[in-house]
């Protein structure tokens, strides 16, 4: 089955008792074939005043639809108005869908952009979309940022790797949760730990805190520079940062290598660190 | 609490939105029309309709006002049939957006076949997707084109109530009223009404489908002449009913009727954080940040 009739199909399930499921199949019918772009604009515009913007429910089987699409998909960030106008998006003829989203994504206002970004993970030809996705990144709303570089697997699945490590840094930069990276752990690089090095000195210089999330990046790339960060935060650190800076040296194979006590100790995830940083 | 439901605020400066907000407008309605200088690109016409949903909006919302939009072609602009064909290949992508009240403004200036072929056309989109329109009225030959405006409106099926006619006057009012239309009235000095006058139709026509506004631009015109109309009418003995319904309540009901203008969006006041950002920018230039509830700004 494609993407797209999985998501319509799901999104019809969805919209069950909602007044506005009539009107969105009416809509998706007449994206589907081809009718004016107008049509597609004037529906993905109106989606939240027809069928609401509340927060979407699906059941145990619908979500596990959507994460054979996006492993990474939240259904915590998501509202039924998104996953109409995501619909909307795959109802779009594959050979004309780039170039009339192209026109809505300089056009879009700020939840449009964000379902936008979203929804691209989504399409069949979700490939042509990557300078699309990059330059979406540019934006300094966090919002649009958050729908394309939290759970979601289109960077770690498209992006190369300036990209990607851009938007590592840019994420710490905007403060984001980045245990929501999805395969943040499998892109890590050489050039990306040297990057996190440099931004922790600069927060450093200017006596600001350092994200203990950051460490995450440079595990299997420390140098003599890092392991001395390393040295730094654990002397210096709270309690968290102390757990970040030994989960390197652990998974990085270097506990003989530093004084750290007794690292068998029961250190958090990553995941629990980042999740106890944004409770 | 007034609703100012025609003002061009994107002409106006910060002080005009404290003076407003001081005087007690909740809402304001800023239709897309004209800039002064006719514009020459499609281009200019998408960034214009996405400031004053985007930037507008939010620069209104650090005063303490809430800000809706109408979207369309005016008419003047309707006569550069080259770039309003490109226009009308814009409105679909602005005219659903959150925050639009209407189709508008739209309607005649000099009544030319250009104008009446994209009036036409605007008249199609407001009812594909059940929207009002807000009807501009020339300035000159005036009657006649108001009466032309809504037979085009009636020929093509378009529901009187769900209609704003904006710009009248003492000579186009009773037949507007009689048809069934919303009459708003603009007042604004020298080229439409002055209040005395208005007060005066009020007295005559009664408050059931009048509305009054100040199409404040960036001419010489008073953002704060619905405030000052309904206190007017009060000092010369119009009721506080008759005042509601003129100087809010219409408005609301008449650009109400799509859901996206709602008295709950402000009726408890609303969260004032000069702080904010819209995309990086801030209204601030180094001042200090006013931060509570809407309403607490009045006091300042």
């Amino acid at each position: 089955m494609s993407n797209s009739a999985i998501i319509l199909s799901i999104c019809s399930e969805a919209l069950a008792g909602n007044s506005g499921k009539d009107w969105w199949e009416k809509k998706v019918d007449q994206v589907k074939n081809a009718d004016r772009p107008a049509v597609f604009y004037l529906a993905f515009s109106s989606a939240p005043r027809k069928v609401s913007k509340s927060a979407l429910q699906l059941s145990e089987q619908q979500v596990a639809a959507l994460k054979a699409i996006n492993p990474a998909f939240n259904l915590a960030t998501w509202t039924i108005d998104e996953l109409c106008r995501i619909g909307l998006m795959t109802a779009l003829p594959i050979r004309k869908n780039q170039e009339i989203l192209d026109k809505l994504f300089s056009t879009a206002d700020m939840r449009e952009s964000v379902a936008l970004y979203k929804g691209l993970i989504y399409l069949d030809n979700a490939s042509s979309f990557v300078i699309r996705a990059i330059d979406g990144l540019r934006t300094n709303i966090q919002h649009v940022f958050d729908a394309i570089a939290l759970d979601n697997i289109f960077p770690s699945k498209y992006f190369e790797e300036a990209p990607w490590n851009q938007m590592v840094l840019k994420a710490l930069f905007m403060d984001r949760p980045i245990y929501r990276i999805h395969h943040l752990d499998e892109r890590r690089n050489a050039t990306l730990a040297t990057i996190l090095h440099d931004y922790a000195h600069e927060r450093w210089s200017a006596h600001r805190k350092v994200s203990p999330e950051l460490w995450r990046g440079v595990v299997g790339f420390v140098d003599g520079a890092i392991a001395d960060d390393l040295k730094k935060v654990i002397t210096e650190g709270d309690k968290i940062e102390v757990a970040a800076a030994k989960r390197v040296i652990l998974e990085s194979g270097l506990t003989s290598d530093f004084d750290v006590g007794d690292i068998l100790e029961v250190l958090p995830t990553w995941d629990e660190i980042g999740a106890q940083l944004t409770s | 609490m007034y609703i100012d439901p025609h003002v061009h605020m994107i002409s106006r400066t910060t002080d005009d939105y404290e003076r407003m907000r001081a005087a007690g407008v909740v809402a304001v309605i800023e239709p897309a029309f004209w800039t002064g200088q006719p514009r020459t690109e499609a281009g200019t016409f998408k960034d214009y309709f996405s400031s004053i949903m985007g930037w507008e909006r939010f620069r209104a919302s650090q005063f303490g006002i809430k800000h809706y939009c109408t979207i369309g072609l005016n008419s003047k602009e309707s006569n550069n049939e080259a770039l309003a064909e490109q226009v009308m290949e814009l409105l679909p992508l602005f005219a659903a957006k959150e925050g639009v009240v209407a189709i508008g403004e739209i309607g005649y200036d000099d009544q030319t076949e250009a104008e009446d072929k994209y009036f036409r056309l605007q008249i199609e989109l407001a009812k594909e997707i059940d929207f009002p329109i807000m009807i501009h009225t020339p300035h000159r030959n005036k009657k006649r084109g108001t009466t032309r405006s809504m037979d085009v409106l009636e020929e093509h099926g378009m529901d009187p109530s769900m209609v704003v006619i904006d710009h009248n006057n003492e000579e186009t009012v009773r037949e507007v009223l009689d048809r069934g239309y919303w009459a708003a009235f603009t007042i604004y000095p020298n080229t439409k009404m002055g209040n005395e006058r208005m007060v005066d139709i009020v007295k005559e026509y009664g408050p059931g489908r009048i509305i009054v506004n100040s199409a404040a631009d960036w001419g010489v015109s008073d953002p704060l002449a619905v405030p000052k109309t309904a206190a007017l009418m009060k000092e010369r003995g119009l009721s506080d009913e008759v005042v509601k319904l003129t100087c809010y309540q219409n408005a609301l009901t008449a650009y109400g009727q799509n859901g996206e203008m709602q008295e709950s969006d402000w009726i408890d006041g609303f969260k004032v954080d000069q702080n904010a950002l819209f995309e990086g920018n801030r209204v601030l230039r180094g001042q200090t940040p006013k931060i509570g509830k809407s309403d607490n700004i009045i006091e300042n």
